[in-house]
């Protein structure tokens, strides 16, 4: 076993070097850290907008694919479901989009806590089909109303939010959606 | 020291635990850091399931509108089978009790089940898109409600949907007489022959817009009513329908879209076209004849139980004694028969008829009301889709 008296401490230039080396590491770590934490948090905001615009947009377009007609307002949409009478719509108010749920009654579908809602809009579109050979009548010429047309339509839904804690990170989310109530609209002379 | 380890004899094998847990810490820490990366890659993933699932019912309830159209018999592999017991889909859901199907993705396309009875393989647990559907009849007679399954690759949450598909007549307005004519109709000769002895459908055999003209018909009808009694001719409401009114009464649209329902099929008859004609009507109940229907051997043509409905754009040409089960939809004025062909069911003539020869056209309502029953095109009925 080596004795006390052959040891040897390090020498000042030793441990000048050591630290140097040491404070060098350290300093690289913390910077390292400090990105990392920002990513992080940043990433998390993304997450949480996105998952928050994502169940926003799944919610409208469940309820607009099951939707009768369809018509964009200067906020929003508002459609009426086949076979019932009261109208539903969706809009945007305040950086919150809301539904209605009732006669003037509005039930908020985001929370602005986390969410800022800057812009949403509800695009309709129709394919017409006409069907001129399905009467066995010829339509008057002023009937504006016959033959009867078919109207295949589809919407593109845009939402647009900004995180409240961030104002820097701010997605957007487009969709397209095939409404599966067709319109038949029209007849054949009687 | 005996049995005591010296210090330079160690080799350091507690290094590599050491090391492990040290490693296992740091992938904690890692993955620790990035939750909300793996969480947005969860979210994302779930989105996708749940769309694919979507798509794959949607994709189910296309495939069932498509299978119900089409009038080739199927396997239980629901593929095209030249079995002799094999039947279209259609026949095996409405009449053969077959209440289930399902498809899985595989390479290159779908992989199917229809079985007979009970229930289709299990689709759920696959690992791939897939989908598996329903069938029941709905409120509205005659119409089949289907449900569709479906389910994402990777599992998460199957969607289900239904819709009502209903059932667009071949035939929409049986014909009351054996022979109905918008125009004038001229009989050349002593043959022709017209029965309708049923008295549950009126013993109507002549049916005419217009004024009867040539040598008359035989004509017979239901026991004890006089032959001149059972022809109706210089009819005004039927001389006052014009060709596409006509036919937009009995089939409740225009010819262009009655051709291009997905059961009707479309044949070249400008010549004598027996063989083809008859492997036609063996598979499809509805047939468009471009150019006209001329028979030179004596071909049978649907039967009782499957009659045929022959849309013919040109003159009838017989020259054998062909026998045909359905309804013939003449476009043409000319009708010639050299050899005595018998039709059970009703003939309609669009315009004039000019006929001639030895044709014996028998009403059958059964035949006409099976045309009614079993063709068609299945179609979307409006505002039945729903997601359950």
């Amino acid at each position: 076993m080596p004795r006390l008296r052959d040891q040897r401490g390090l020498s000042i230039v030793e441990l000048m070097v050591g630290m140097a080396v040491s404070l060098i590491v350290v300093a690289i770590a913390l910077l390292a850290l400090t990105r990392h934490l920002d990513e992080n948090r940043r990433m998390l905001t993304e997450a949480r907008l996105m998952q928050d615009l994502r169940t926003a947009a799944d919610l409208v377009g469940r309820n607009l694919r099951r939707a009768g007609p369809v018509a964009a307002t200067a906020n929003g949409v508002r459609y009426t479901p086949p076979g019932d009478s009261d109208e539903l719509a969706y809009r945007l108010q305040d950086g919150t989009l809301e539904m209605k749920i009732g006669a003037g009654h509005w039930q908020a579908m985001t929370d602005a806590g986390t969410l800022r809602v800057s812009s949403f809009t509800v695009t309709p579109h129709t394919q017409e089909i006409v069907l001129d050979g399905f009467c066995s009548q010829p339509c008057a010429t002023a009937d504006a109303s016959c033959p009867p047309r078919l109207n295949l339509r589809h919407v593109t839904l845009a939402i647009t939010g900004r995180a409240t804690h961030d104002a820097s990170v701010s997605r957007t989310l487009n969709t397209t959606l095939a409404l599966r109530h067709d319109a038949l609209v029209g007849a054949c002379p009687a | 020291m005996p049995g005591m380890m010296v210090m330079n004899t160690q080799r350091g094998a507690a290094t590599v635990p050491i090391t492990l847990v040290l490693g296992f810490i740091v992938l904690l820490a890692v993955s620790f850091a990035s939750r909300s990366l793996l969480f947005e890659m969860k979210a994302s993933n779930n989105q996708v399931q749940a769309m694919q699932a979507h798509e794959a019912a949607e994709a189910g309830l296309e495939w069932a509108t498509a299978q119900l159209n089409r009038v080739q018999a199927v396997g239980d592999d629901c593929l095209p089978s030249a079995q002799a017991t094999a039947l279209p889909l259609r026949h095996r859901i409405v009449d053969a009790g077959q209440q289930e199907a399902s498809c899985v993705a595989v390479e290159g396309g779908w992989s199917c089940h229809c079985p007979a009875s009970g229930p289709a393989r299990e689709v759920a647990t696959s690992g791939h898109r897939a989908y598996t559907l329903r069938f029941e009849p709905a409120d509205v007679p005659g119409s089949l409600r289907v449900s569709a399954t479906g389910h994402g690759g990777l599992g998460g949450s199957p969607a289900r949907i239904s819709v009502v598909l209903a059932r667009l007549p071949g035939l929409d307005t049986t014909p009351a007489a054996a022979l109905t004519v918008r125009g004038p109709a001229r009989f050349d000769g002593a043959g022709f022959q017209l029965l309708h002895t049923s008295p549950a459908s009126g013993g109507l055999t002549l049916h005419s817009g217009g004024a009867l003209s040539g040598t008359p018909p035989l004509l017979v009808s239901t026991p004890g009513t006089p032959a001149s009694t059972s022809a109706l001719s210089d009819e005004p409401r039927l001389a006052a329908l014009s060709a596409q009114g006509l036919h937009a009464s009995l089939f409740r649209m225009d010819a262009q879209a009655w051709r291009l329902q997905p059961t009707a099929h479309t044949l070249d008859c400008t010549s004598a076209c027996d063989a083809a004609l008859a492997q036609s009507a063996a598979r499809h109940a509805l047939l468009h004849l471009q150019g006209g229907l001329r028979l030179a051997t004596p071909v049978m043509l649907g039967s009782p139980s499957q009659p045929v409905l022959l849309v013919v754009d040109g003159p009838v040409e017989l020259h054998a004694a062909a026998v045909i089960h359905g309804l013939i939809y003449a476009r043409h004025a000319a009708w010639s028969d050299t050899a005595g062909a018998t039709v059970r069911g009703a003939v309609v003539v669009e315009n004039d008829l000019t006929a001639s020869g030895s044709t014996r056209i028998v009403h059958d309502a059964a035949v006409l009301a099976s045309l009614r029953q079993h063709t068609g095109t299945y179609a979307r009925l409006g505002h039945s889709w729903q997601d359950l």
